[in-house]
């Protein structure tokens, strides 16, 4: 599908956007697949910044343009203006910063208005980090309005395709679909602790089969 | 700009083109706040022609342009939107909001939030009026659109607050009522009249909330309404398009039409429909209410109840509800007796399978044990599970409807637990087995007070409870030691049994499963508090403790920390070896609750509420301990982190918990260390910043410092102690904004340091003199004053020449001794002493005083010396007759805890015989209360009658249980002495004293001294006595 005023590749693309909190790491996770550079500065992202990357699958080749919006208010641009032709999003948060979780429905409930019914990854970023703030079995939003959660370190590239595979995989309506080649990726700043991280992914298995509170929150909406 | 121009740009904002965006986003920001720019907006927004893409970014733009600008944050900031175009907005966003596809509406009505709550009705007196029109049409959705978002402003509004209410109901109710009918008159509805229904549903609740309208008050206009809800309640739901996956199901527009039918017609009984409840101008409405439909609701309820029979579904948010409802019926009897007909069904075969064990449990048991555990001692999930709805319904047919049920029920119980120990292994009814033991448990209060079950509990639990402690199924262990700890407080007849449970929930501690070790602790906790004989307990006491932590590693729980407590008051002392392990593991778990609950405002995080919990077990350790002082020594590297960090801004929550650990650090340490000193300039920081109102927590560390640590208080001088305190009390006795009461620790710090700096802190008088005179002028409240006299009683008895000089130089000592004698002699209309009430107040008052007998009399002329002397005699017998009534009421306390003793005893039965049929049964509650209010009464009486309401709040007579250097001064002999030692140094003078006073105070004068003779003897012997204890040991 090509988008209005984009740039056609004459294989399929999509718009995929990312939101969060400020700091989440929305750009950093984007731009281990184009330019492998990890910025350790933290320089906040002013509107928007458009990356496309590219994607091999047994498919053939796919495009996604990540339209990487800002977090931080001040810096929005045209906020949820962005989300427009979204074909399929990212909801960032970090698990090192409560803060971040608590506003992923907000982030969902403006994402949701403008984009009807597309498939959404959340991602709790930053699982490198020894003192997460929020533990996998606390994560329950995408549980509730049925999104797919990955546990991902942008510094690490741990999980770096899943959110993407997952992605192509419902856009294409093929749940066969799988990467053939890996993307060119910046080699990994830190070691993540597979022990620890298989803790967490275990409990996270065992958080996904758990029944949810009943959802009553129209109540107060 | 025209319009085209702004399409354009619009549309150039989409760009993936960093340059064309960037530059588009420029020209926006530029033009948004030109005049017309919101009209242009919404021109394109409803431009059918105009590209979809470019109407939905003018959306959004045009809603994040309201959200920031149409009612600014700060009042004082420029308005950026003009009145013109503010009210083309407001003229046109209405029929816009209905024009436009659902994309663009949702948008708009994010505005339309913004918009209304701002400007109804004040600037948009009109928006009801289209409402109103537009439900008469064809724009229905629209105008339930925005009458909903009308309605919600003033859902929770009271009071004046709520006026714009009766006209919103009186215009819209009328069309609201034909819509909601023929809506529901529709053959085979659509998915999309359940959204208009729901719509109609949340309207209607937002305006009953909080009151019911007086339109409704029309007995015709009700019964439509009602006929309708009534309709929906009982018609069930399409069977076509109902998803089959359970979280979708429960979402479905009409099992959400049918909650929320439920929800309202709930809140219509429990808050409108009830008699007892209502002020007089409701009452025809719940009379009416009561007659006409509760009955019928209860009908509809059990109706839609019954499926649950035949493993029909309901969403469980719905049987919740609906069992709330029930169970609110059972003490009215013409709802009981409606009811009655079909109770055992209701009973036995919905709301007892539903208290059963079932397949979502077991999902959750194996899978989440940890979410398994949360959800089981969460609160919040009693809102929503048919469980706990179920168990209240059967507490509350017991405790009301008892003699009708509760043999019936308790039959129903026996034949499961006989079924089940019939059948064989492989085919025992282990879920029911859980719902009865549940039910068990839950009937605990019931049971235990009515004959014949409160004999046979220990055979029930023997037979049924305790072989289940080593059931093959986890759910049924943790069952059993929750049901033992119910019952852990019967009197057993054979303390086997007891041993047998205790230990059997003991050994649960280490069960494999995680809920069963979980239930295993809670239920040690009533053993633990039930246990008469401690060496049950003793030899484990180690091995239990360290379960204990591992399980307070493994989960984060309150009531865990409520176990360790109830252990630490069993044992006192004996705790010593495992103190300080204790005080460890606490800090640790402390810890990981504050990482957990960091960047959380919640206040309702359990991690926070568990570190509260971990503080306070940490606080009862350290007082169960408190004779141990080497024990402090060792303790105190482990808590000094968690005193730093808390006594600082982060500890606001828990700043109460805090304070007191470091009261007991400074007050039963062999010395305070200089890492404890390390504290006090963080509670003078906290205290200069936010913690005035923890003045009186802070009071205590600090005056441990003073009296405790005075050499090092005295000279140390990096930090300047002196100083700080200074600089803090000066700044809190000078501060206006600080009423009387926030204040009074202020006072007692200045005594403290006069009181145990005696003769070294001289620089300090004249000034700490200074500011409370200041503050005497200004204070209201008697009780600050009497704090503040009681300064310059504590200055003359530190230095009285000295310091009457100061009062001479300053130029009040007459108006401050004046002052003082009129507030002794102050009494209220009962004759009751208005000042200095306590004990210390008085005592303090005579020290002061005594100590003007020793000045010359140069420096107190003959007339200011009598009525030194007779105001001192008044108060030495009025602090002897305080100290003798206080002794008697320590005796007479302690008669009056043997009596209630006995009197729990006796009232075991009070309520346990039913009520007559005839009377409503709910006369149990108000039998309840008026006991509640005799008690009240009683506890009333025991105040003194007090006919100056102003004082009430400070009139108390408890002293607080400080210590003092003052403490071991009595007033007596240092009267005496005085006395004596003027009639030495100048017998012309004493004799001329001795002159003036009448018969009255000569008696006076005499008791006093013949009273100074006994104490000096009594304290002769209590020295004896301790030299003698001290060698003899």
């Amino acid at each position: 599908m090509a988008l209005p005023n984009q740039q056609t590749v004459d294989y399929p693309s999509f718009k995929l956007v990312i939101v969060g909190d400020g700091g989440t790491g929305k750009t950093t996770f984007v731009k281990r697949h184009l330019t492998g550079e990890f910025e350790k500065k933290y320089e906040p992202t002013i509107g928007v910044e458009v990356h496309p990357l590219d994607f091999f699958t047994n498919c053939g080749k796919i495009r996604f343009y990540c339209w990487d919006t800002a977090g931080q208010e001040k810096f929005g641009g045209l906020r949820d203006g962005y989300y427009i032709h979204g074909q399929c999003a990212i909801i960032m948060f970090d698990v090192t910063a409560r803060l971040t979780y608590k506003n992923v429905p907000t982030w969902h409930r403006d994402l949701c208005r403008v984009c009807e019914n597309i498939p959404i990854v959340l991602c709790g970023n930053k699982v490198d980090v020894k003192n997460r703030q929020v533990k996998a079995k606390q994560v329950t939003f995408h549980r509730k309005k049925n999104l797919q959660y990955y546990e991902i370190s942008a510094k690490s590239n741990y999980n770096f395709e899943k959110p993407f595979l997952y992605l192509a995989r419902k856009l294409a309506g093929e749940t066969e679909l799988r990467f053939v080649e890996s993307p060119a990726l910046a080699p990994p700043e830190v070691q993540i602790d597979m022990a620890v991280q298989a803790k967490h992914e275990q409990e996270l298995a065992q958080a996904a089969a758990q029944p949810l509170p009943d959802d009553d929150d129209d109540l107060f909406e | 700009m025209d319009l085209p121009g702004l399409a354009v740009i619009l549309q150039a904002a989409l760009s993936p083109n960093p340059d064309e965006r960037k530059a588009a986003e420029q020209s926006l920001n530029q033009f948004q706040y030109t005049p017309q720019h919101l009209v242009r907006l919404l021109q394109i927004i409803v431009d059918g022609n105009c590209d979809m893409a470019v109407r939905q970014v003018g959306s959004i733009h045009f809603k994040n342009f309201i959200a920031k600008n149409w009612s600014p944050l700060d009042p004082d900031e420029q308005q950026k939107i003009s009145q013109s175009d503010k009210d083309v907005v407001r003229d046109h966003i209405l029929v816009f909001v209905t024009q436009v596809p659902p994309l663009l509406r949702v948008q708009l009505g994010e505005c339309l939030k913004t918009i209304i709550h701002a400007d109804y009705p004040e600037q948009w007196p009109h928006l009801l009026d289209w409402v109103k029109h537009n439900l008469q049409d064809q724009q229905v959705y629209g105008a339930l659109f925005v009458l909903r978002i009308l309605s919600r402003k003033y859902e929770f509004k009271s009071d004046e607050e709520r006026t714009p209410v009766y006209r919103i109901v009186e215009e819209t109710f009328p069309p609201l009522l034909n819509i909601f009918s023929r809506l529901v008159q529709i053959p085979n509805p659509s998915l999309e009249v359940a959204d208009l229904i729901k719509l109609i549903c949340k309207i209607f609740w937002s305006s009953i909330y909080l009151e019911i309208p007086k339109q409704l008050f029309d007995a015709n206009v009700f019964n439509a309404w009602m006929m309708l809800f009534l309709n929906i309640l009982e018609r069930p739901v399409p069977l076509e398009g109902q998803p089959s996956d359970p979280e979708l199901r429960k979402a479905w527009g009409w099992w959400k039409v049918k909650k929320w039918t439920v929800h309202i017609l709930n809140r219509l009984y429990t808050r409108f429909g009830d008699l007892k409840l209502q002020n007089p101008e409701n009452r025809a409405f719940a009379q009416m209410f009561q007659k006409n439909y509760a009955g019928k609701i209860l009908e509809c309820h059990l109706n839609l109840l019954n499926v649950i029979r035949t493993g029909g579904y309901l969403p469980d948010r719905v049987i919740n509800l609906v069992l709330q409802y029930l169970s609110n019926s059972i003490s009215k009897n013409s709802m009981y007796n409606l009811l009655q007909p079909r109770l055992d069904v209701l009973l036995f075969e919905i709301v007892f399978p539903l208290m059963c064990f079932n397949d979502n449990d077991l999902k959750l048991w194996d899978e989440d044990p940890h979410e398994y555990v949360r959800k089981g001692y969460d609160i919040i999930e009693d809102l929503y599970s048919p469980r706990t709805a179920s168990m209240d319904f059967v507490s509350e047919l017991v405790r009301k409807r008892g003699k009708e049920n509760l043999h019936k029920f308790i039959q129903f119980i026996v034949e499961i637990f006989k079924r089940y120990d019939e059948a064989p292994v492989e085919y025992k009814p282990y879920r029911q087995k859980d719902g009865a033991l549940l039910a068990i448990g839950a009937l605990c209060d019931r049971l235990k007070q009515t004959e014949p079950y409160k004999s046979e509990l220990e055979r029930m639990l023997v037979q049924h409870v305790f072989p289940e402690f080593s059931s093959p199924v986890g759910h049924l262990r943790a069952k059993a030691a929750w049901v033992a700890g119910q019952y852990a407080h019967i009197n057993f007849s054979d303390s086997n049994n007891f041993r047998k449970a205790l230990h059997s929930v003991v050994a649960g501690m280490r069960d494999p499963e995680l809920p069963v070790r979980v239930d295993s602790v809670f239920a040690l906790r009533s053993f633990v508090e039930a246990c008469r004989d401690l060496n049950e307990i003793r030899p484990i006491l180690p091995q239990l403790l360290d379960e204990f932590f591992k399980l307070m590693n493994e989960v984060e729980n309150e009531d865990l920390v409520f176990t360790l407590e109830t252990i630490v008051d069993k044992f006192g002392e004996e705790m010593a070896p495992y103190a300080l392990g204790l005080c460890q593991n606490l800090a640790a778990a402390f810890w990981r609750c504050m990482n957990t609950a960091e960047a959380d405002d919640d206040a309702d995080d359990p991690g926070a509420l568990a570190a509260v919990g971990c503080l306070r077990a940490i606080s009862t350790i350290l007082e169960s301990v408190s004779r141990l002082p080497h024990l402090f020594v060792q303790v105190e590297p482990t808590l000094l982190p968690i005193m730093r960090r808390m006594l600082t801004t982060d500890g606001q929550e828990v700043f109460e918990e805090v304070l007191e650990i470091v009261s007991y650090m400074t007050f039963f340490s062999p010395t305070i260390s200089l890492d404890m000193w390390s504290l006090w300039p963080l509670m003078m920081e906290a205290l200069s910043e936010w913690a005035i109102d923890f003045f009186s927590n802070i009071l205590v560390p600090l005056d441990n410092y003073i009296s405790r640590g005075t050499a090092h208080f005295l000279t140390c001088k990096e930090p300047d102690y002196q100083q700080s305190l200074w600089n803090m009390i000066a700044a809190i006795m000078a501060d206006k904004n600080m009423e009387d009461s926030d204040i009074e620790p202020a006072p007692k710090l200045i005594q403290v340091v006069f009181q145990n700096c005696r003769g070294q802190v001289d620089q300090w008088v004249e000034p700490y003199l200074r500011i409370s005179v200041e503050r005497l002028r200004r204070a209201e409240k008697s009780y600050l004053k009497c704090l503040l006299i009681q300064v310059i009683a504590d200055a003359l008895y530190y230095n009285a020449a000295f310091t009457l000089s100061i009062l001479q130089k300053l130029g009040v000592a007459t108006e401050i001794f004046n002052l003082w004698f009129q507030m002794l002699q102050q009494v209220k209309k009962s004759g009751v002493r208005a000042n200095f009430k306590r004990e210390h107040d008085k005592k303090v008052c005579c020290l002061g005083l005594t100590s003007l007998l020793t000045l010359t009399a140069e420096q107190l002329p003959g007339e200011a010396l009598g009525r030194v002397f007779r105001a001192t005699l008044d108060l030495l017998v009025a602090y002897k007759e305080q100290v003798a009534e206080a002794a008697k009421e320590e005796e007479a306390e302690d008669d009056d805890d043997m009596d209630g003793f006995q009197t729990d005893d006796d009232d075991d039965f009070g309520d346990g015989s039913d009520k007559e049929m005839g009377v409503d049964a709910e006369d149990g509650d108000e039998a309840d209360s008026m006991k509640l209010q005799k008690l009240a009464a009683q506890a009333k009486s025991f105040r003194p009658s007090d006919e100056f309401d102003e004082d009430s709040d400070d009139d108390f007579s408890d002293d607080e249980e400080l210590q003092s250097p003052i403490d071991e001064v009595d007033p007596f002999i240092l009267f005496v002495d005085a006395v004596k030692g003027m009639q030495a140094s100048d017998p012309l003078r004493f004799q001329s004293l001795t002159q003036t006073l009448d018969f009255h105070y000569q008696a006076l004068a005499n008791g006093v001294a013949q009273h100074a003779e006994q104490r000096r003897a009594e304290i002769e012997k209590e020295k004896m006595e301790k030299a003698s204890a001290a060698t003899a040991s």
